[in-house]
């Protein structure tokens, strides 16, 4: 076994046993009938998965564990209260759709501010890196330059304009959020990034709540 | 009570919302809530961007033999090839990146106390030195090899021309007498 395997076994260990019980809350949720009990149950369990795995380790956590933790603690709260006033629950909803849209906005115009993104060296850079990067993938982008601009400006673009969320049009959100799951999925195949899919892919009912109640004030 | 539980809710997330954006343009909003911070509350979303990582970090070392000749570097195997499974389940992605952090963070507080112009030996009190000692230490040491030194190299594992670059050297490590 390799020395790295063997000094984090333990935490590798409670790190896939809290990613199966993170697993089974969700599943609880999708095949129970009932729903009101396990909107109350579920985020506690996947709070709880999330906190304990950051208090017994250093680092490893990225992006996608972050808007897990986000959703799991304003939904833990906002949803068993939400049974007593249900515009708790909207406001938790509300909130975890605004985080959404500001994650990716934030993410679009970070890199539009880069010169390595503008230029397509970010993605050339990225994809060359064994922790995540493929090899064909890699050579193909290093092949063609103009590809890893492409590549560049559509995540830029995509990202960013996810500031207008809230106002655009249902059917632009529509097709917005389904450019991003196809990015998510595009990233969990080439980049290993399958954690964002399903934490991110999750916020897109709130967004889509959150443009529908924008929508109706307007 | 129902106006104060919706208040209370709604002041909490309008302030963790009000937060979450200012700690997109600055580090110090998210050091005022240093506990939410390590939780993972404060969110930095800027991913990949502005400098996106664009190489891997290895570890290696290289062993010092009783007659005082030091033999050429090794490599720590510390970074896991991708499947294509790993799209679905990825749970070695987790021990990856804790590597990575550890040894992006090392690089990091070496180069900070280098630029204040501190004794550097007091790195080997972190964490992240003391990890990768550990992972380098516990590589198969032939009778002969009486210290160790774990080196961080950089490259780019899939360019035309992934030339290698030290980023870090280690002291020389003595191990015991009779430990193996």
């Amino acid at each position: 076994m390799a020395p790295a395997r063997m000094l984090l076994k333990k935490t590798d260990t409670l790190h896939r046993v809290l990613l199966v019980m993170r697993l089974m809350a969700g599943l609880a949720l999708l095949l129970s009938p009932a729903v009101i009990l396990l909107a109350g149950a579920w985020p506690v369990v996947a709070l709880a998965t999330l906190l304990a795995g950051r208090l017994v380790v250093y680092g490893g956590d990225d992006g996608s564990d972050q808007m897990l933790t986000i959703m799991s603690l304003t939904f833990a709260v906002a949803l068993p209260l939400g049974l007593v006033d249900e515009r708790i629950a909207r406001a938790g909803v509300y909130f975890i759709g605004a985080q959404a849209c500001l994650a990716y906005s934030a993410a679009g115009i970070a890199k539009l501010l880069s010169p390595d993104w503008r230029s397509g060296v970010a993605i050339r850079g990225i994809l060359s890196t064994r922790t995540y990067g493929l090899k064909r993938v890699a050579v193909t982008v290093q092949r063609y330059p103009a590809l890893a601009l492409t590549l560049a400006v559509a995540t830029v673009a995509f990202e960013s304009t996810f500031l207008l969320a809230p106002v655009l049009p249902s059917v632009a959100l529509l097709v917005l959020l389904a450019v991003a799951a196809m990015f998510h999925v595009s990233t969990a195949v080439a980049m290993g990034l399958n954690g964002f899919f399903w934490s991110f892919v999750a916020t897109y009912p709130a967004v889509i709540f959150l443009n529908e109640s924008v929508g109706a004030l307007l | 009570m129902r106006f104060l539980l919706l208040s209370g809710v709604g002041v909490w997330l309008s302030v963790w919302f009000a937060v979450s954006v200012a700690a997109q343009f600055s580090d110090r909003a998210g050091d005022l809530f240093p506990r939410s911070k390590r939780l993972g509350l404060i969110p930095l979303w800027t991913f990949f961007a502005p400098h996106p990582g664009v190489h891997d970090l290895h570890l290696l070392y290289r062993d010092r033999l009783r007659s005082g000749e030091v033999r050429e570097p090794s490599y720590v195997p510390t970074i896991d090839s991708r499947r294509l499974r790993h799209s679905l389940w990825n749970p070695e992605k987790f021990r990856n990146k804790v590597l990575s952090d550890l040894a992006d963070s090392l690089v990091e507080q070496y180069s900070h106390l280098v630029k204040e112009g501190r004794d550097v030996r007091v790195i080997m009190l972190s964490t992240s030195y003391l990890v990768m000692a550990n992972l380098a230490m516990k590589m198969p040491r032939p009778a002969e090899v009486v210290a160790r030194q774990f080196i961080l190299a950089r490259d780019k594992t899939f360019e035309t021309s992934p030339a290698r670059e030290v980023v870090f050297l280690s002291e020389f490590h003595r191990f015991d007498e009779g430990g193996r």
